[in-house]
């Protein structure tokens, strides 16, 4: 059951009728119920990896904190149960087969692990509680990534129907449908065009744009579809974006796309890294030889492992190793060059200039991914100095196509721009009846006439399912 | 109250947006129309067609009226699948209870949905049959024997239920057709049958490919036995036909275990391949696709010699003495001639 | 009780890993392959770049499919034919059979040759009683080859999409 399916649609309304008729403490089940029932229907015959993860998780934390309890040292559960579910990951990665999910739960089981170890969370007694929390269906897909912190209470808590929060939530999923189904979907052959037909300078600069284009439409809709039914259900889950592509600087764009992932990682590698004793070590050894630059080496060296990490999370290829690390230098290079251009910042045609520049940065450093050797990559980068330019392959979009394409990215753009000036539309939009209710129904129009679904269009998954 | 006002205004537009985009078939593909178009003829029939278009284009229930006075409908629609027709044929035996019911048994040389070859194609076919059908449990059922593996992947029966769906993208291809069509369709058939009136020889066979499969499928077999109760529970003679035709090939070891299959049932089955030369089909000049399809002095000639089966073996009476059917009749043959006549002169200019 | 677990924990590893081997099994198993004319001609491929290698054909024939567009068209090339049909994205192959002993699939098997060597070139073919003959079915994921015997001899050779075939 892929997200954009109508009977996904009809499946999630019916559950959203059946949570808000049982009463509030039942509720829970529901959603467990629910999300079972979406998992096997998906991938009944892999159901064996999150039933791993779930055991172990379950075992492991109440043994952790069985031991914590008592006074002993609980490492060795911890060690057990990371290694087991960091060897079903991995395995699974370099497989490429991956079951639905692996990617958000695993890293959503060894948090919780992790904070049961520290004492900052309790551990679950309930294993139903517990088994909701690793596949609650909306986000278990492409996440974002939920702390134990963030989500433990909001799913297992009574949810009064709020007509509000429904409606805002539906909303949002609304929104989310135009932006993976109108937009994204509409790009993606393109995007498989040029990446298979690679003729030089003018098409590798065209993908980089559409390919930003397309994983921006199909990932932050993705993600407004499954914060959109959250909120439908009464549970706010932690946002994954905030406008990024109006990001100054690539740490910047960092703390603001796929923000659950990047949080993640600082918690459970950045920190445990740089403040360990090895590295502590290192950084006190490197400041009497090296000064200034060796007081941050214990920084860099967890900001590299962090981005190796990430690189590995998206995929065991070279390439995903390779755009780990673009990001970490330019991260790194960024760091180092920042004082230089502290007096200019707040001048406007500076902060203009740097959200361009990040945001083709970004374009770029994003089209390794489509490349799983690394050498068509770099050949692709050459070609923007060396051209050609003006050979472009046909990409069977339309001048119609283009015109939506244009017209969304307006769209997609203005919205953006209310939303860091003046805060949520939705909010603003709220007391105006009839104006939203037209509003919604012309974008609900554009997703239903203009969109790239049903048979004839190939089945396009959410990219961030694949991870 | 205003808030109730505007959903309804939503509903309404959203209704006529469906019922423009989906497909009037007015162009090449008249196929489009056949099953719906039986709604305002149910009733009164002695003899019910069913199957694909080996029936609908191969005999002509004006002809067996003219000469034995027997009315009959076709309820056939292009690569009709012996699921589908065993949906019709329920269906159909609610509107009315016909004397005989006639079906081509080429379809049963398909087993399954995959087996029928392309799929996107098989996608259009499914359309057009189910799309035609009105509203009831046959529909449903129709639906889910006939969804192909990507229809499923796409909300399979949702898209039938909304076709919108399934065509939310044509709008880029409407014409004033689909708004001249928007509410009634033009009629397309003469009782279900699709007049063709061009001529095209056959010239050279057609290379056949061989015959991998000998025996037909379970699921065929276990539809057609669905078919017989149904015609059974209902007092219905069921009499299995094979069409005239040239290709694509219907083979000696299928008409053997069809024969057998009717044998048993006590059914009768008649294959009119043999019988070509009895009936005077002339393959120079009944066809229009060089031997694939009769054309209408085809298509006349298959039901001059079908009717007398029917009216000898089936015992079917001659209704020509009752003057309200005649009435009937008269109108849908002079519609019948005034047809063959337009498509004739366009085909001559 | 905490071996216990352990045991449990390791089950389940082996379980999850298990599961993985498994799933890579069946993803394996192309289509059944024909090659003439230097290309090599799978059924559901694009019939243009195969058409053009293959040459002027012999013989040519298009049949009208039921109702549309949609045209079948055979192409005869003396040893075998190829019939294509309009897919999704214009014309592709959709079934191809060898006509007489002068050509052989790329396994070895020609019309004449006998259930031994059938056995020998296709071990995993699966074999269906169907009549008086006996036909051994190569399945890929998207299309089979049937290669049909009678009275031990191999009567027909046929690439078709998959669901027309296996066994029932």
């Amino acid at each position: 059951m892929i997200l954009q399916s109508p009977w996904f649609i009809l499946f999630a309304a019916g559950l959203l009728v059946v949570y808000y008729l049982v009463p509030g403490k039942h509720q829970w089940k529901v959603l467990l119920a629910g999300s079972v029932c979406a998992y096997f229907q998906v991938e009944g015959a892999r159901v064996g990896f999150l039933l791993t993860t779930f055991l172990t998780t379950l075992v492991c934390g109440r043994k952790i904190e069985q031991a914590r309890e008592r006074g002993e040292r609980a490492g060795g559960w911890l060690a057990a149960c990371l290694g087991l579910n960091l060897a079903l990951l991995l395995g699974c990665k370099g497989s490429l087969l991956l079951p639905l999910g692996i990617s958000y739960y695993t890293l959503q089981a060894l948090g919780y692990v992790i904070d049961v170890y520290r004492g900052t969370e309790k551990a679950e007694k309930d294993p139903g509680k517990l088994a909701l929390f690793l596949c609650y269906f909306p986000q278990l897909i492409q996440g974002p990534v939920s702390r134990a912190s963030q989500l433990r209470a909001p799913l297992t808590e009574p949810h009064a129907y709020d007509g509000k929060q429904v409606s805002f939530g539906l909303q949002r999923m609304l929104w989310g449908y135009f932006k993976k189904l109108v937009i994204a979907d509409r790009v993606a052959p393109a995007v498989e065009i040029l990446t298979r037909d690679q003729a030089g300078g003018g098409s590798f600069a065209l993908l980089a744009v559409l390919y930003a284009l397309r994983i921006y439409g199909d990932f932050t809709g993705g993600i407004d579809i499954v914060l959109g039914l959250s909120q439908a259900f009464g549970i706010g889950l932690p946002e994954n974006f905030r406008q990024p592509f109006f990001s100054g600087s690539v740490a910047e764009y960092w703390r603001r796309w796929h923000m659950s992932l990047g949080a993640w990682m600082r918690e459970y590698v950045f920190f445990p890294v740089s403040v360990s004793k090895p590295v502590r070590r290192l950084g006190k050894a490197a400041r009497r030889r090296l000064g200034a630059f060796g007081k941050r080496l214990p920084v860099y060296i967890a900001t590299i492992l962090t981005w190796l990490a990430t690189g590995l999370w998206h995929g065991l290829t070279l390439n995903f190793l390779l755009w780990g690390m673009l990001n970490c230098l330019l991260i790194l290079i960024g760091e180092e060059l920042a004082p230089l251009f502290r007096g200019l910042k707040g001048k406007r045609w500076y902060t203009g200039c740097s959200i361009l520049g990040t945001w083709l940065i970004m374009d770029l450093i994003r089209v390794c991914d489509l490349f799983p050797d690394p050498r068509d990559y770099f050949r692709g980068l050459k070609s923007l100095l060396t051209g050609p330019w003006g050979q472009i392959p046909d990409l069977g979009l339309s001048s119609l196509d283009w015109g939506i394409l244009a017209l969304g990215c307006v769209v997609m753009t203005g919205v953006s721009l209310v939303q860091s000036r003046w805060g949520s539309v939705r909010e603003l939009l709220w007391k105006r009846e009839t104006l939203r209710f037209w509003i919604l129904f012309a974008l609900l129009l554009a997703v239903l006439l203009l969109g790239c679904y049903g048979v004839g269009y190939e089945a396009s998954n959410f990219i961030y399912n694949q991870f | 109250m205003k808030k109730l006002r505007a959903f309804f205004c939503a509903v309404v537009i959203l209704g006529l947006l469906q019922a423009l985009l989906v497909p009037k078939y007015t162009g090449n593909v008249r196929e489009g129309n056949l099953i719906r178009e039986y709604y305002d003829n149910a009733g009164g029939n002695d003899v019910i067609f069913i199957g694909d278009c080996e029936v609908y284009e191969n005999f002509s229930p004006i002809t067996l009226w003219q000469e034995y006075g027997i009315p009959s409908y076709i309820r056939g629609s292009p690569q009709q699948t012996v699921w589908q027709s065993y949906y019709l044929l329920e269906e159909t035996l609610r509107y009315e209870t016909p004397k005989v019911v006639v079906f081509n048994v080429f379809a049963l040389k398909y087993d399954t949905v995959e087996s029928t070859g392309d799929q996107s194609r098989r996608e259009a076919y499914n359309r057009i049959t189910l799309d035609g059908m009105r509203w009831s449990g046959s529909k449903w059922g129709a639906i889910q024997a006939s969804l192909t593996q990507e229809e499923r992947q796409w909300g399979g029966a949702l898209t039938y239920v909304f076709p919108i769906l399934r065509y939310h993208d044509r709008w880029s291809e409407l014409t004033w057709k689909d708004v001249r069509y928007l509410f009634k369709r033009e009629t397309v058939s003469d009782c279900g049958y699709l007049m063709q009136t061009g001529v095209e020889p056959m010239t050279d066979p057609f290379p056949s490919p061989p015959l991998t499969k000998r025996t037909l499928g379970d699921n065929s077999w276990r539809y057609l036995d669905k078919m017989v109760q149904l015609c059974r529970d209902k007092g219905v003679q069921l009499v299995l036909v094979k069409s005239p035709g040239l290709y694509p090939a219907w083979w000696p070891e299928w008409d053997q275990q069809v024969a057998d299959y009717a044998r048993e049932r006590e059914l009768l089955y008649i294959n009119m391949i043999p019988a070509q030369e009895e009936i005077g089909i002339d393959w120079s000049t009944d066809t229009y696709d060089a031997g694939l399809h009769l054309n209408v002095s085809g298509a006349e000639k298959a039901a001059s010699w079908f009717g007398r089966i029917l009216r000898d073996q089936c015992g079917l009476p001659d209704r020509r003495s009752d003057p309200q059917v005649c009435a009937r009749w008269e109108e849908k043959t002079a519609r019948y001639e005034a047809r063959k006549g337009l498509l004739l002169e366009q085909g001559d200019s | 009780m905490m071996k216990k677990r352990l045991c449990m924990i390791l089950a389940c590893l082996i379980l999850g890993l298990t599961a993985c081997g498994q799933e890579e099994q069946t993803v394996s198993g192309g289509d059944p392959v024909f090659s003439a004319g230097g290309v090599e001609i799978v059924i559901h491929a694009d019939a243009a770049p195969i058409l053009e290698a293959l040459g002027e054909p012999t013989s040519y024939s298009e049949t009208p499919s039921c109702a549309g567009e949609g045209m079948d068209k055979t192409y005869g090339y003396g040893s075998f034919y190829l019939l294509t049909g309009l897919g999704e994205d214009g014309e592709v192959v959709s079934r191809l059979w060898l006509a007489d002993d002068t050509v052989a699939t790329p396994e070895g098997i020609r019309i004449g040759s006998d259930e031994e060597q059938v056995e020998a070139a296709y071990p995993d073919a699966a074999c269906c009683e169907d009549g008086s003959c006996s036909t051994y079915w190569i399945d890929g994921a998207t299309a089979s080859l049937a290669v049909v015997l009678e009275d031990g001899k191999v009567t027909a050779i046929e690439y078709s999409a998959a669901g027309q075939t296996s066994c029932d």
